[in-house]
């Protein structure tokens, strides 16, 4: 659909909802998408997929109507315009009226983020094909380098790539609209070996980047590039690696002085235990370990030498953004506010939470850019790039080894199959373990759940090496609407064993 | 709006020379409140509808799908399809049997939909009540309630008329403190003092304190576990389900033979698409084939798999009824590839009352949720997880709330089936699960 006809159509649903409603917004969203799936041994290929939806919001003397539309036509917005009406008679006015901040930034109507290879412009077949045929290659390698532990490797492959656009309008007269590529690859590798042992690891790779985020140019078609075939070797090395897997019995647990997180399994457990409790519609509700309803901090949630951020990536030193990846980066929000930096933690301490306009109205802040719906969903406080950075050299190691030459026994965590959050409480699912003894990695351990008090975990970090990573991406599901979503932070954490972490190691 | 969409993807397909097609339509309504504290914000969706098509041409399988059902946005995403058709076992698309039509719409919700003031004034009665109720047991109140109308036709080009459905549905949820909650979904509208008391439900059991592992001298040991329905569930559609699918059957992922006992002889179980109280109920799967009753479990002797079209002529079987678009993640359902989805759980109950259930502990949890279940270990079972909402037994009575973040709970979901020992008589219903609670034993972290 033109944007031109978008127009027409939105002047008229505002003009319905203008002889009633004070102020009323429009979020369209659609996205064209190529799909494959591998699930067991069939494969399912969409080579596209279309779908768009509608979200209207009313407001009139303190009180919001939100509707869900399901096409972007004037007959159906108009009707979502007379419901409202009586929707908004059917609600109760709340203790504080309800209010939007303002739009910063009304002029500027586009934004976009251009892919180098475009969707668009391929033939689906043969981007499909280059991402299965290499993810079965690579699984074939494995086969035949553990062929003496009898090792069969299925892979289920999850790739899509798709074109995503969305006009926000007002009756105001703002109209904004952000046009940009997403581009994801899950590899889940199952292994099953001689002696019968089942295993698995999976790797994500994606960004808002169109084809060559995963694949490479070559005269008939496509290849994986190089970093996507380093990632899913090295994770499907991870799944053979685990048939010699241990686990660890509560008294060897409870002997760990250290535990050494990667970027991924810092990400989730930053995203679960902090990040949830820093969205100001959380707060508001009183559902937050970090904050009170009213916005006030409950105490430090973080070591002092740490600081805590959400949005694009930053350099370490600098700070400035790179508003060019994250997968869960974009350029304004679903409400039309251009997305900042967030710093959510300065110094182990509460600094600012992630609001949409409203809860930004109720606060007394500005909107910062953190709302975002699920075609067509409301606009809720979301994370998309959390991560955690170190807020002082001092505890900024040269590497993996230094970082862990003083731990006589611990254990590094690597990877993560994704997590959950209780106001209080997290959970993280761990793929890897490897054993420390006396600053050494001597075995390999079997998948874990790592899991904390939100307000407290984090607070005995006193170590980190690497670059910052924000890369370990995902699906965030916070109130039924899924939402890609990023996190990290430095390629290795080192966090000292304390009463409100837990660890639980699978059995063998 | 069925006939409309099927002539156009009709129009289209003979166009292309698309042998068979198969079409999912749906249409639905839906409105319902917000609550947080005593205030309650309303929204609604309008004619939200979703079409997942499937295409048969030279005997190969392509899938196509929209949400915007113009000619034009269908001829756009099936010549897309076709320039990428994959090799099926499949031959032809289901026979609808003729007179599929179900109508089970609650008149009193379709109302409520389009003026909901009923629903709001109904909603306000629970969040006073429980106020009153509370007693100062707790400090924040939050939760939703909503009522909707859906529509579903189910229709392959080899079929006289599509498989029909219309239906409602009605969910509240009341949280305190995020310690407890409770729900409440049906398919008609429940009688309003289900509706005022659900809240206070929660407040009158809701206890002042909380427990670690530690305070009872579990952490490191095994101890008694009453399975919640709600985590039963989890249990199933996350890990166990994997195992009953032929999808694991045909790729040698399955640890279930049919005929082997994999359950303890207290596990009755049966897969149930067409249970009267299931807001999803219909009258077929979304392939088309008839909805049936499948047991999967009969005192703890395994025998199905579930079954799709395509799985079933792999395996030389018929289909189970139990291909469905199963979406993961970001996915919406019409957009999902069809495959064998376990459709509704119902579980013979037991012979023991839940509170003789839980006299029988003397030290040991009530597990409602456990945080991150879904991460578990398909392929093996095992899990790691931490309680969520759930209660410490102490002599036979839940006595704290088990303390955030410090209950790490390890087992193995196909393990547990053999160990359950005990099944109540009483049954919670979720909407797409009827389950009882159950006894067994885990290990603390």
């Amino acid at each position: 659909m033109k944007t031109t006809e978008i127009k027409k159509i939105l002047d008229s649903a505002f003009r319905c909802a203008g002889e009633f409603f004070e102020y009323a917004d429009v979020l369209y969203e659609r996205v064209e998408k190529t799909e494959a799936k591998t699930i067991g041994s069939q494969t399912f290929i969409t080579p596209l997929s279309v779908k768009a939806r509608v979200q209207m919001r009313f407001l009139k003397n303190g009180k919001k109507v939100s509707i869900k539309v399901g096409q972007m036509a004037e007959a159906d917005l108009c009707q979502a315009v007379e419901r409202a009406k009586g929707l908004w008679r059917s609600a109760k006015k709340p203790r504080k009226p309800v209010q939007f901040a303002p739009i910063p930034n009304t002029r500027r109507k586009n934004y976009a983020i251009k892919p180098e290879f475009d969707l668009e412009d391929s033939d689906p077949r043969k981007v499909i094909d280059a991402v299965l045929k290499g993810v079965g290659g690579i699984a074939r390698s494995f086969e035949k380098k553990y062929a003496h532990k009898g090792v069969k490797i299925n892979p289920e492959v999850w790739f899509y790539a798709q074109d995503e656009e969305k006009i926000i309008a007002d009756s105001e007269g703002i109209f904004k609209r952000q046009t940009m590529p997403r581009t994801f690859l899950q590899v889940h590798s199952k292994v099953k070996s001689k002696n019968g042992k089942s295993t698995q690891t999976r790797v994500r790779i994606a960004d808002i980047k169109g084809l060559e985020a995963l694949l490479e140019p070559k005269t008939t078609g496509w290849k994986l590039n190089r970093n996507t075939r380093a990632r899913i070797r090295d994770w499907m090395g991870k799944a053979c690696e685990l048939v010699e897997g241990i686990t660890l019995s509560a008294a060897q647990i409870s002997k760990i002085d250290h535990f050494v997180l990667d970027y991924n399994t810092l990400g989730v457990f930053i995203h679960e235990a902090l990040g949830h409790n820093f969205e100001a519609d959380a707060v508001k509700a009183g559902e937050s370990g970090v904050a009170d309803a009213e916005g006030k901090p409950r105490g430090e949630v973080a070591a002092h030498t740490v600081d805590i951020l959400d949005g694009p990536a930053v350099d370490a030193k600098t700070r400035r953004p790179d508003m060019n990846t994250g997968f869960g980066t974009e350029l304004i929000d679903d409400e039309g506010v251009p997305v900042k930096v967030k710093t959510l933690a300065r110094k182990g301490k509460v600094k600012g939470f992630i609001h949409n306009r409203e809860t930004a109205a109720y606060f007394g802040k500005d909107a910062n850019g953190g709302a975002f719906s699920q075609l067509g969903d409301s606009q809720i406080c979301r994370m998309s790039n959390t991560y955690m950075v170190p807020a002082t050299e001092e505890i900024v190691y040269k590497d993996l080894r230094s970082l862990i030459k003083g731990i006589s026994y611990g254990i590094i965590l690597q990877g993560t199959l994704g997590g959950a959050v209780s106001k209080d409480g997290m959970s993280s699912s761990i793929q890897i373990g490897y054993l420390i003894e006396d600053g050494k990695i001597t075995k390999t351990v079997n998948p874990a759940n790592f899991s904390g008090k939100s307000m407290y975990a984090l607070r005995f970090v006193d170590g980190c090496a690497g670059d910052i990573r924000i890369d370990d991406v995902g699906f965030c599901g916070k109130g039924g609407q899924h939402r890609p979503v990023g996190d990290g932070g430095p390629r290795w954490t080192r966090i000292k064993a304390n009463e409100y972490v837990q660890l639980s190691i699978q059995g063998e | 709006m069925f006939d409309d969409v099927r002539k156009s993807v009709e129009k289209i397909a003979s166009k292309h020379k698309v042998e068979e097609y198969e079409m999912v339509l749906s249409r639905h309504d839906f409105t319902s409140f917000s609550i947080e504290q005593r205030d309650l914000t309303v929204s609604s969706e309008v004619g939200v509808s979703s079409l997942g098509l499937r295409l048969l041409k030279k005997g190969k399988l392509t899938y196509a799908s929209t949400t915007v059902a113009d000619e034009a946005a269908l001829e756009h995403v099936i010549s897309a399809a076709l320039t990428n058709l994959q090799p099926t076992a499949l031959k032809v698309f289901a026979r609808i049997p003729t007179g599929l039509s179900w109508d089970d719409a609650d008149e009193k919700i379709t109302d409520l939909v389009t003026r909901p003031r009923r629903l709001r004034d109904l909603l306000s009665a629970t969040v006073s009540e429980t106020w009153e109720r509370g007693n100062g047991k707790f400090e924040r109140l939050n939760g939703n309630g909503g009522v909707g109308l859906a529509e579903e036709w189910v229709f392959t080009s080899g079929s006289a008329e599509p498989s029909y459905r219309r239906g409602t549905g009605f969910n509240a949820y009341i949280d305190l403190d995020s310690r407890d909650f409770e729900i409440l979904v049906k398919t008609r509208l429940p009688k309003p003092r289900e509706i005022e008391t659900l809240g206070a439900k929660v407040a009158r059991r809701l206890p002042k304190r909380s427990a670690k592992p530690s305070d009872l001298g579990l952490k490191g040991k095994e101890t008694d576990v009453v399975l919640h329905p709600f985590c039963l569930a989890s249990m199933f559609s996350n890990v166990i389900a994997e195992h009953i699918y032929a999808t694991s059957k045909l790729s040698g992922l399955s640890r279930f033979k049919a005929g082997r006992k994999h359950a303890s002889s207290v596990v009755t179980i049966a897969d149930d698409g067409a249970y009267h109280e299931f807001i999803s109920r219909g009258p077929t799967d979304e392939e088309g084939t008839k909805t049936r009753r499948n047991v999967l479990f009969d005192k703890g002797v395994f025998k199905t798999f579930a079954y799709d079209a395509e799985t079933a002529v792999l395996d030389r079987t018929e289909s189970t009824g139990n291909g469905m678009r199963r979406p993961v993640l970001a996915e919406e359902s019409h957009e999902a590839p069809v495959r064998p989805t376990l459709r509704g759980l119902v579980m013979e109950p037991g012979g023991i009352k839940l509170k003789d259930m839980i006299k029988d502990v003397k030290k040991g949890i009530m597990l409602k949720f456990l945080l991150g279940i879904h991460t578990a270990d398909k392929v093996s079972g095992s899990f790691s997880n931490t309680a969520y909402l759930s209660y410490v037994i102490e002599n036979g009575k839940l006595t704290s709330t088990a303390e955030p973040g410090t209950w790490a709970m390890r087992g193995n979901a196909l393990g547990l089936l053999k160990t359950i020992d005990a099944v109540s008589t009483e049954r919670f219903l979720t909407g797409s699960s009827l389950l009882p609670w159950v006894k067994t034993r885990l290990y603390v972290g």
